[in-house]
């Protein structure tokens, strides 16, 4: 008996102990930009057993949305302003849109489970991050993408099959959302050492993580077999002219942070709770340096890059990677100084600018422009997949649907037959009109950008939709905000040689931004835009218009009426019959007196 | 044998604690305590918990002032002790990290710029087009859609004090919310009245800083409800300075005496109600601020400041955990929470008052508990209300102004009609 | 009496007396006009966002110092710059280089030339202002900056915009202009408050109608709002300088940055260089178009607050010129109009007013704008031109002492303006929606709304519109000037015992329409030809003959029908006489003409109220009258022949030779033949021209038309018997 009761506790405690198996590795990248700009990036990921009941570092909130909702993959962005891309080149993490995205998919055999999903999914996110979500989880905003999360195998297939029956996708985004404290703390508190400690520490001052140009903190959930994954990222841009520089002339990441608690006592500590902590600079030819901390040897490159900055100062062609590792004991810190050789930055492979044209309340179209980087040439075309959702109140005309390369026109499938064919640029079209006010309109086009042309042009006409009173927003007369569209290019491949097996933060850098689904993509967002839409006015002036013009139109019915009208006649046109009748007689009376007369 | 027994006991107490520890969750400590207190009869004199549900009303930039004047009561309650699991916190617009802000992530109420009222751990558990009558009807009547999470809920019961305050631009017996829609003094009262039988509260401590704010408490007619407005009826309220640096008046009058008395309260002084209204002269305010005392028997003098404001010590297991308690253990709540709406409908059914709670706004939730009747009845005597002046010059038209302009229009472009088509039949 | 009875019976006899009562409505509607004054209302800022005079200003005394060095360091660019260069283009290459030091992003577009545009093309200060550097240049080029809002979602942008470069503006304004905006929008890229992008538009003002570069305005909106439009645009005009435009004007591809949708913009224009003492604010858009009036209330105030000793839209006294200001220059020739007006009903104050009233109304009614901003207007963003100028002739009121200030001082003046204004317009959410552009102005602080302004109006188409129902209700038994006395002495007679039922109901006339319809378009038809002819040939001669030709066209087929009509009308009444039935009266074809020809007035001008009120009101004024007196009787002083030549001959020349008057300017100046040209300049986007053409002579051609109705009666006699015809069924009903 006892052995058996020993057994039991036995299986118990071993059980306990298997599933409070937990990693969590942590770790920052420094990227100095030309403008004297910097770009930081801090980058968290936990991982656990989907299954445990008990976590010991990892949240359990997130861990129950995971449950609750059976989400399969998931990420919510929250973005203040723009990541630059003419100024800064590409994103060491791929940019969001302002405002709130999310997409998710769902290991779901049927889309009704897929939306209970993504309802339980947005009310859950949306009280854990004191978002407004719930706003998505109706169904004007969301939708299912099917070609600009598909892998880039080649194929420009445009149906569902492609998705898998466990993979059902949804996306939703809110271009107005305001990114505040109360979307940051939580964010904060799902790592073990929020942020009191760690890498998350250097996001302790609210003030200079919102007063930074570009700030984008996304969450990823993502189940992995039985293998329950968190992977949170942070992108700042702050601008070192306004912070003071250190002796030797660089920024310290505190003060450039604004966590510097002054005197000696700077720097970071690892988080207890992370089984790996790493700062990496990138840098071309500028240098860093590093107070405390032990450099790595990564497998970046070989000995006399990753040393000496010196010779990487050299090699202004490629960037030199400095990596550290950062103790839990000591305090960390590290002073960048820009070199000159970062004015030259690693441009997209094109630039994506989305303009609303025209002006006024009625009509109205967008025109999407792909602009090669100038000197830029690739020896095959650039493939490109377009995604852009509407509202259901912009009704897009699709018959103007024209692309444009280098401002000579080029044709459009209008079937699904001919898409494709014979080589033209569009080479996979979709397109889901919207529906009033149940619908967006989706928007996914693949084409190939030729070599030889430098700008395409994707333009169409829409015609703005009347609102009922009770659909406008309280600011209407701000206008209304369109989701950003999102450019998805191929990946960039080879990533000059590198293989960065540790880091999981390194191999998100370099053009393999933005995991959009699970293909290495880089997706390029063009932001929203503000539409005017005709919205109810009752201020006086306008009040008296309408008066005089209803009174005006009215009197001129009742002139007509009066002209047109014989009152108290009922026999009036029998009356004019009679007249005309003898009048007839009388002129042919008349003319036969003529007639007499003459002769 | 000994080193077995030995051994079995560390097992043991092993697995006991992580047994505890799995079954501890704050959500479940949080579900006990309510059921505990719940349980516990109701009246007058058992005060367990304390909830506040502080409303900015107002959106826009230049509002700055109204958004300042709910994060003060906000820093105030959460100061003296109320945990953010206990507080409703609804900000119509976010002005701490407008660009417009020359200091991100921070508001200021106070050109000194001394206390950032945002803070570093702020909750805002409903922003920006959230913010309607609608939904501050369904916090106080907790009626909201399936799998709203606890975050956005108004868990109160028959020991809780709760403190309400509302702020932003109003009027006679109405308070505008974002400029489009407005909610009413009966419409409040009605929700109080609700939560009273309901047993959803103990004591009410009413706060408005608008225009003519006294009368949004007006209508109230529930025990228990002690209610102040930042002005009497045909007066305005007026804001308190100008903040040069950040280009606009940052906190209006009765809202910078109130927190001027509240930093010098601590959580365990006998301050009382009466000592914070004595505050508040007209001399200071510009404005008359008299509290309505005759549905409040035990009076201003002998209620603390704290009974509403601060922690009560049996609630303060909450005031850790509170955080983790947020929208957890959501899985079943979809069920019993329709289950409890439903019921709602079938006891609110039978008399229109609760229902007509909704007045023009709240039309789902009304319209949820099959009182169409009741709630037309009540939307019909909103419509005959005309609004009279709203906070200091505020000069667009509210939605009940477009109300009226439409049926203004509508009525005169009838009569026109009528009149041209009979004068042209009759006019000769 | 039920009201419902009061109600018909006024209107009866309103109806009956309706000679009386148009004549009555008409004179009120002039007393309302020149009431104006007495109705004025206080202008105020509609919208709380603008967040006036709340905040301090970052623009101070260094910048100022500054914007001095830009100021002579541009100078020294223009002057040092190659001989055939010109001296705008060294400006835009120097200013190029000053936002690359900045390090702020600047595009230039090089936009093509309409056909009339570059005819403006030459400068008085330019190194190259022979004619055949105008040929060569066949395109303009526009600069603009943008200063990113570094925590903005770029949705929503401002404009500030300089023109350079504009006919008669001297070297110093241009560089003025290029070094304020320099350091305003340095000053405004760096601020923490930037919610909002800002646009800089340095606009090539060379060309284009008007002083303004409208042309270049235009053409940067064009490219805003429709991207690689404005190459396509050019491809049908200049079709001969094709060649030039090939290497010089970019392809549609070139880089063009935006700040999001356009909100408000405002031009500022430093035509005295850097003095800062005057600023008159001008809304006047293209055919009356105004922005809303907070686009003119705040920059009044904001520039009184940046020190300005005098601030307004009348604060220029040249720029009206109805407002003769404190001295006379500029004033109008029927400025002791006023005075007299002002004299009887309230003192010079009121004829002051009354004097700014007119001015406003008049720029107005041209149509044609007072600045760039206009351009701006036509793409619904709310635009405001704000013109910086020394105190020189103007009265500063109790300032005088703050005169002369430039320099240093003048550019803080200006800087701490231009911030404002753009911060103001920052803090603004939503766009200015309230519908505040239905305005006259009677001062810089004071207004009249449309709730006000549109009464006389009103009341001159009702006048119209009375005659207009009791001609076509009761005919002329009682209606036309010949035959009143008569209506007035049997209604008089009979009026005790059979009331107001009876008169009208018996004599229930019969219009011919078709003819009087038909007749109606044919003038109009002539007129719009005559709008054609003047549109393709801008000949005085040419039009005065084109218009003349129509009008004897249209009174010939008058003349035609209606003598067909005679021989029909033989005997049409005698059919009375036999059974005791009360038959139609025939109604006579000039009266129906005049019923149609009021109502299409009434219909077109009560229409024009509301896209240009003054415009609408000069055509009305006139014009009713001519038309009210109109009458086929033979009765009066004059002969028909002799009525319908002063209609068409007399009374334009009276009008035009008033409103030259009135305009300050000499008749022989404003020929039709320059009014075509300037028509065609302007792109054919005025509307006084059309208005003239269209509307105002057709009126005066069926005036003219119903005048000659009495010849045929006065030939064949047969109005006599008119006459007597409301006799004689009435007789019939006494027995």
């Amino acid at each position: 008996m006892l052995i058996a009761f020993l057994l039991v506790v036995l299986a118990a405690s071993v059980g306990a102990a298997r599933e409070s198996r937990e990693t969590f590795q942590e770790e920052a990248l420094v990227r100095p930009l030309p403008d004297g700009r910097i770009a930081f990036v801090a980058h968290f990921r936990q991982e656990t057993s989907l299954v445990a009941r008990h976590h010991e570092t990892f949240p359990k909130a997130i861990a129950q949305i995971a449950r609750a909702t059976g989400v399969a993959d998931a990420e919510l962005s929250f973005t203040q302003g723009r990541w630059m891309y003419r100024r800064w080149g590409r994103p060491p993490v791929g940019a969001k849109p302002i405002g709130a995205e999310l997409w998710a998919a769902f290991a779901a055999e049927s889309d009704e489970v897929a939306d209970e999903g993504w309802a339980n999914l947005t009310a859950m996110f949306g009280g854990q991050f004191c978002a407004s979500l719930s706003a998505l989880r109706d169904e004007q905003v969301v939708v299912e993408p099917a070609l600009v999360f598909r892998p880039w195998d080649g194929s420009a297939r445009v149906d569902r099959d492609g998705i898998s029956s466990d993979n059902r996708r949804r996306h939703g985004s809110l271009p107005a959302e305001a990114v505040c404290t109360e979307n940051l703390t939580p964010w904060l508190k799902l790592l073990p050492c929020r942020d009191r400690a760690g890498i998350a520490a250097l996001l302790g001052s609210r003030s200079s993580v919102f007063g930074a140009e570009y700030v984008s903190f996304t969450a990823r959930v993502r189940v992995r077999g039985d293998a329950l994954e968190l992977t949170q990222s942070a992108t700042l841009v702050v601008d070192a002219n306004k912070i003071a520089r250190e002796p030797e002339g660089g920024h310290r990441l505190t003060s450039l942070l604004g966590v510097d608690r002054g005197g000696g006592a700077n720097g970071i500590r690892a988080c207890a709770a992370a089984t790996s902590t790493a700062v990496h600079v990138q840098t071309k030819g500028g240098t860093a340096f590093a107070f405390g901390g032990r450099k790595v040897h990564t497998a970046v490159a070989d000995e006399g890059r990753r040393v000496d900055t010196a010779v990487a100062a050299d090699e202004a062609s490629r960037p030199a990677w400095l990596s550290w590792d950062v103790s839990a004991a000591e305090d960390f810190d590290v002073a960048v100084r820009p070199g000159g050789g970062d004015e030259g930055t690693v441009a997209p492979e094109l630039y994506a600018e989305r303009v609303v044209t025209g002006s006024g309340y009625h009509r109205g179209g967008i025109s999407i422009e792909l602009r090669r980087p100038e000197g830029s040439k690739s020896a095959s075309g650039t493939r490109a997949r377009l995604f852009q959702t509407l509202p259901w109140y912009v009704r897009v005309f699709i018959h103007t649907l024209a692309v444009e390369m280098d401002g000579v026109p080029v044709p459009v499938p209008t079937s699904g037959a001919d898409v494709g064919a014979n080589g033209g640029a569009v080479e996979a079209l979709r397109w889901v009109p919207g529906v009033d006010r149940r619908r967006p309109s989706t928007m996914e086009l693949q084409v190939l950008m030729p070599a030889s042309a430098s700008v395409a042009r994707v333009s169409f006409k829409f015609e703005k939709a009347f609102l009922r009173i009770s659909e406008f927003p309280p600011d209407a007369n701000r206008g209304f905000d369109l989701p950003a569209a999102l450019l998805s290019l191929p990946p960039v491949s080879p990533r000059d040689g590198h293989e960065f097996g540790e880091s999981r933060l390194l191999d998100l850098v370099e053009g393999v931004a933005s995991e959009v689904g699970d293909t290495h993509s880089e997706g390029v967002y063009m932001q929203g835009a503000l539409l005017t839409l005709p919205t109810p006015d009752f201020s006086m002036p306008f009040n008296v218009t309408t008066m005089v013009c209803t009174l005006m139109s009215l009197l001129a019915g009742a002139l007509l009426t009066t002209l047109t009208r014989r009152p108290g006649w009922e026999g009036f046109g029998k009356l004019k019959a009679e007249q005309r009748k003898r009048l007839k007689s009388l002129e042919k009376e008349a003319r036969k007196a003529r007639a007499g007369k003459s002769e | 044998m000994r080193t077995w027994s030995a051994l079995a006991l560390v097992l043991a107490l092993v697995a006991r604690a992580t047994g505890d520890a799995a079954a501890d969750t704050p959500a479940r400590r949080a579900e006990a305590f309510f059921q505990s207190s719940s349980s516990s009869p109701a009246g007058g004199s058992n005060h367990t918990s304390n909830w506040a549900v502080l409303v900015d009303a107002s959106r826009y930039w230049f509002n700055y002032r109204h958004i300042a004047n709910t994060l003060s009561l906000y820093r105030t309650v959460k100061r003296l002790g109320i945990p953010d699991s206990n507080i409703i916190l609804m900000l119509a617009d976010d002005v701490s990290c407008s660009p417009r802000n020359s200091f991100p992530a921070s508001v200021f109420g106070n050109a000194n710029h001394l206390a950032n009222l945002y803070g570093d751990n702020i909750e805002v558990d409903y922003r920006g087009y959230e913010v309607t009558p609608e939904n501050l009807l369904r916090v106080l009547t907790d009626r909201h859609a399936p799998g709203t999470p606890r975050s956005k809920r108004l868990l109160t019961d028959a020991g809780s004090n709760l403190f309400l305050y509302i702020t932003g631009h109003g009027g006679d017996e109405f308070m505008k919310f974002q400029d489009q829609t407005e909610i009413m003094s009966k419409d409040i009262a009605d929700a109080l009245e609700q939560m009273r039988e309901k047993r959803r509260y103990n004591e009410v401590l009413f706060i408005a800083e608008t225009c003519q704010a006294a009368t949004l408490a007006a209508r109230f007619y529930s025990p228990g409800v002690l209610a102040i407005g930042s002005s009497e009826k045909g007066e305005n309220s007026y804001s308190h300075h100008l903040d040069r640096s950040i280009g606009l008046s940052v906190i209006d009058r009765f809202t910078y005496w109130t927190l001027e008395f509240m930093e010098s309260v601590t959580p365990h002084a006998g301050a009382t109600l009466a000592q914070w209204f004595s505050q508040l002269t007209n001399h200071r305010l510009h404005s008359t601020a008299k509290p309505r005392l005759e549905l409040f028997p035990r009076g201003a003098h002998d209620a603390r400041v704290t009974d509403f404001l601060g922690h009560v010590s049996k609630a303060a297991p909450m005031a850790g955990g509170g955080y983790e308690g947020l929208s957890s253990s959501r899985g079943g709540r979809v069920r019993t929470e329709s289950a409890d709406a439903g019921d709602d409908a079938a006891t609110r059914g039978g008399d229109g008052r609760g229902d007509g709670t909704g007045g023009g706004a709240a039309a789902a939730a009304a319209g949820k508990s099959g009182g169409e009747g009741a709630r037309l009845k009540v939307g019909d005597e909103d419509a005959g209300r005309v609004p009279k002046a709203v906070d200091g010059g505020w000069a667009t038209p509210g939605a009940r102004a477009r109300g009226e302009g439409v049926a203004f229009a509508a009525v005169s472009c009838a009569a026109l009609v009528g009149a041209a088509a009979w004068v042209s039949a009759k006019a000769y | 009496m039920r009201p419902r009875d009061a109600i018909v019976a006024g209107l009866r006899r309103v109806i009956r007396h309706h000679v009386a009562a148009s004549t009555a409505l008409y004179l009120l509607g002039v007393l309302a006009a020149a009431l104006y004054p007495a109705l004025a209302r206080r202008t105020f800022v509609d919208e709380n966002a603008f967040l006036v005079a709340q905040t301090t200003v970052g623009f101070d005394r260094r910048d100022a110092r500054d914007a001095s060095e830009h100021y002579r360091a541009a100078i020294d660019a223009a002057r040092t710059s190659p001989g055939d260069v010109h001296r705008s283009d060294a400006l835009r290459g120097w200013l190029e280089d000053e936002l690359d030091a900045l390090g702020m992003e600047r595009y230039r577009q090089a936009f093509a030339l309409d056909r009339h545009s570059w005819t403006r093309g030459d400068d008085d200060w330019g190194r190259r202002s022979d004619a055949s550097s105008i040929d060569n240049a066949t395109h303009g080029v526009n600069v603009h900056a943008v200063a990113r809002a570094a925590r903005g979602n770029g949705r929503e942008g401002i404009v500030l915009a300089t023109p350079i470069g504009a006919p008669g503006a001297t070297l110093e304004a241009d560089a003025a202009a290029l070094a304020l905006g320099l350091v305003v929008m340095r000053t405004i890229a760096s601020a923490p408050w930037l919610a909002k992008d800002v646009a800089w538009l340095v606009a090539d003002a060379r060309w284009g109608p008007g002083d303004h570069g409208i042309a270049a305005t235009d053409a940067w909106l064009r490219e805003y709002h429709d991207p690689g439009s404005s190459t396509h645009h050019s491809a049908g005009h200049l079709t001969q300088h094709r060649r030039h435009r090939a290497q010089l004007s970019p392809s549609p591809l070139a880089l063009f940055g935006r700040v999001g949708a356009l909100q408000q913009a405002y031009v500022l224009e430093l035509p005295e260089g850097a003095v800062a003492d005057v600023a008159s604010i001008n809304v006047v858009g293209f055919n009356g178009a105004l922005p809303n009036q907070d686009l003119l209330n705040v920059p009044v105030q904001l520039a009184k607050l940046a020190g300005f000793p005098r601030a307004g839209i009348f604060a220029d006294s040249s720029r009206f010129s109805g407002t003769g200001g404190g001295d006379g220059d500029g004033g109008v020739k029927g400025g002791d109009l006023f005075d007299a007006v002002g004299a009887v009903v309230g003192g010079a104050p009121f004829a002051a007013d009354l004097r700014r009233v007119a001015g406003f109304a008049l720029a107005l009614a041209r149509g044609t704008p007072a600045g760039s901003h206009a351009s701006f207007k036509s793409y619904a963003v709310d635009a405001v031109t704000v013109r910086m100028s020394g105190s020189r002739g103007v009265p500063t009121g109790g300032a005088h002492r703050r005169d002369g200030v430039s320099g240093e001082d003048a550019f803080l003046r200006l800087g701490t303006f231009a911030e404002s204004a753009v911060r103001c317009s920052n803090n603004l959410l939503e766009t200015l929606h309230h519908s505040m552009f239905y305005y006259v102005m009677v001062d810089d602080d004071r207004f009249l709304s449309i709730a006000e302004y549109v009464a006389p109006q009103g009341l001159m188409l009702a006048s119209s519109l009375v005659t207009a129902i009791a001609l076509a209700v009761i005919g002329t038994s009682t209606g036309g000037v010949a035959s009143v006395f008569v209506a007035e002495k049997t209604r008089g007679k009979n009026g005790g015992k059979n009331g107001g039922k009876a008169t009208p109901a018996a004599t229930a006339p019969a219009h011919d329409w078709s003819s009087a319809l038909a007749l109606a378009l044919l003038a109009h038809v002539a007129g719009w030809c005559v709008l054609l002819v003047a549109t393709r040939t801008a000949s005085t001669a040419a039009q005065l003959a084109a218009a003349y030709a129509g009008a004897l066209a249209t009174a010939a087929a008058a003349l035609a029908t209606w003598s067909n009509n005679v021989d029909g009308d033989e005997g049409s009444f005698d059919g009375d006489e036999g059974d005791g039935r009360v038959g139609a009266r025939r109604e006579p074809p000039w009266a129906t003409l005049k019923v149609v020809a009021l109502s299409v007035q009434v219909a077109s001008l009560g229409a024009l109220t509301f896209f240009n009120f003054a415009l609408a009101v000069a055509v009305t004024a006139p014009l009713a009258p001519l038309q009210l007196w109109a009458h086929g009787g033979v009765g009066g002083a004059i002969k028909p022949w002799l009525r319908a030549a002063l209609t068409l001959v007399a009374a334009p020349v009276l009008l035009v030779a008033t409103s030259c008057a009135a305009l300050g300017t000499d008749a022989r100046a404003c020929s039709l033949g320059d009014a075509a040209a300037a028509h065609v300049a302007w792109g054919e986007r005025v509307h006084v021209l059309p208005l003239a053409w269209c509307v105002a002579w057709p009126g005066l051609v069926l005036a003219a038309c119903v005048h000659l109705g009495g010849v045929r009666g006065w030939r064949r006699g047969a109005s006599t018997r008119e006459e007597e015809a409301p006799g004689g069924p009435e007789g019939k009903k006494r027995r």
